[in-house]
């Protein structure tokens, strides 16, 4: 066997090389995941010592998030109260009650590589499935790639993966939203087109075209704008919603009628 | 190889996974410091180890590291090429007339000729790993970058395991 080791290397470069190219579209990102029974329980065990270190941040955040709830609900009381009255009990229709939120911990999250993911503590006994929203208090966090019984694969908006579709709240104008791998804080929205009105201090956020997030959740706030002579687009930079260097605790979005709209998506594209 | 041996660079190679995934994977330092050290097992591996052991050694470390970072093949492409050509780097720095079976360090090779073979070990598997993920050449600046900085602090970082002396 003077040539086996040849082989064996041959061999071993071809394996890991196929599964290189396999996982390189965001498809296929699901196999060989951090939401894997044994790497997840080492990340549980790690982020249980490291929370301890980011507890008053994590605090600071849900008390924030628990003022809001607060604010919210009084205003959902007041306009109960006043449906009620003025309505007299005929059928009426709350939007964005299609929506339901599962919360989840961070247990593992990377930002420096161009192919960051999150990985939850929840997974698909909790009703997770791939292809939800992720998002937290402050904004937009990502989408769910993978599921095992108790862990879930975020794809997060610092993916060169992740495209998110896009809108400016102010004008409306449409883009995607991307990242170029630079730095953590920085997105870019691109597509927008030149007529569009985008100024610098817009916010960003989520569209609703699709059944992931629900329409209006701030994903970034834009700080560099301009149009470059040579390109039919924009050239948007923005700051992230959500800050990812001190993420612990998200939402994942599960979408009631998701299949409903499938179901009829595919009728009309017949 | 005798079991004490064998004892230390199985422990080795249990530290070197978990010291990886759990801190030098986390560097959350300008947004792309991401030193590789636990290529320290491999550069470390006695030459008395069959070259197939080796190997498979090599891509079974490499294939953890990419389930705990999502990064399928990645890293055990890597360092599964790194540790073919480990025979090779050697034989190109170290007089031929050592004796066959040591573990490579600062004590037994002096600190040039580790420096050289360490040096030349490192960037390689830099270069790769980054130009895997990047896979597009889309950010070969970035690559470029990431691999000079990052290499240099895994050398620093492996020259810090070694007794001088």
């Amino acid at each position: 066997m003077r040539y086996g080791v040849y082989f064996l290397f041959v061999l071993l470069e071809a394996i890991s090389f196929i599964l290189v190219v396999n996982q390189n579209s965001f498809q296929h990102a699901s196999f060989l995941s951090s939401s894997n029974r044994i790497a997840a329980t080492v990340y549980n065990v790690e982020n249980s010592v490291v929370e301890y270190f980011g507890l008053s941040e994590s605090n600071r955040q849900l008390a924030e998030e628990n003022v809001q709830l607060k604010n919210k609900l009084s205003k959902l009381e007041a306009t109960v109260a006043l449906v009620k009255d003025t309505l007299n009990k005929r059928p009426y229709v709350l939007a964005g009650q299609e929506f339901e939120y599962i919360a989840a911990k961070v247990i593992n999250n990377s930002i420096n590589k161009l192919q960051n993911y999150i990985t939850l503590d929840k997974g698909q006994l909790d009703g997770i499935e791939p292809e939800m929203g992720v998002v937290n208090n402050q904004g937009v966090v990502g989408i769910v790639s993978a599921v095992t019984d108790h862990f879930a694969t975020v794809i997060p908006v610092l993916n060169s993966k992740s495209r998110i579709s896009c809108k400016a709240k102010r004008s409306n104008d449409f883009g995607v939203l991307v990242w170029n791998g630079l730095d953590a804080d920085y997105v870019q929205l691109e597509e927008v087109p030149r007529h569009a009105v985008v100024q610098v201090g817009d916010t960003l956020v989520t569209s609703g075209f699709s059944s992931i997030f629900p329409e209006g959740i701030p994903t970034g706030y834009v700080t560099k704008c301009s149009k470059p002579e040579n390109k039919t687009y924009y050239a948007i930079e923005a700051r992230t919603a959500a800050v990812f260097r001190t993420l612990s605790y998200v939402k994942v979005v599960k979408f009631k009628l998701k299949q409903e709209l499938r179901e009829v998506q595919k009728e009309g594209e017949q | 190889m005798s079991t004490s041996t064998l004892l230390k660079h199985t422990l080795r190679f249990i530290l070197l996974v978990l010291l990886q995934v759990l801190i030098f994977n986390n560097i959350r330092f300008l947004g792309y410091v991401n030193p590789l050290l636990y290529i320290w097992f491999i550069i470390s591996l006695p030459t008395g180890v069959n070259r197939s052991v080796t190997l498979i050694v090599a891509f079974l470390m490499g294939s953890l590291l990419d389930i705990f970072s999502n990064t399928p093949g990645m890293y055990a492409f890597a360092t599964v090429f790194v540790a073919f050509f480990r025979t090779d780097f050697l034989q190109l720095f170290v007089p031929r007339d050592m004796y066959t079976d040591y573990e490579p360090s600062v004590k037994v090779l002096g600190f040039p000729t580790f420096l050289k073979y360490t040096a030349i070990m490192v960037v390689l598997l830099h270069l790769l790993l980054f130009t895997l993920e990047d896979f597009t050449l889309d950010h070969y600046w970035l690559v470029i970058i990431k691999t000079l900085v990052n290499s240099t602090i895994t050398l620093l970082l492996v020259l810090s395991t070694q007794k001088f002396k």
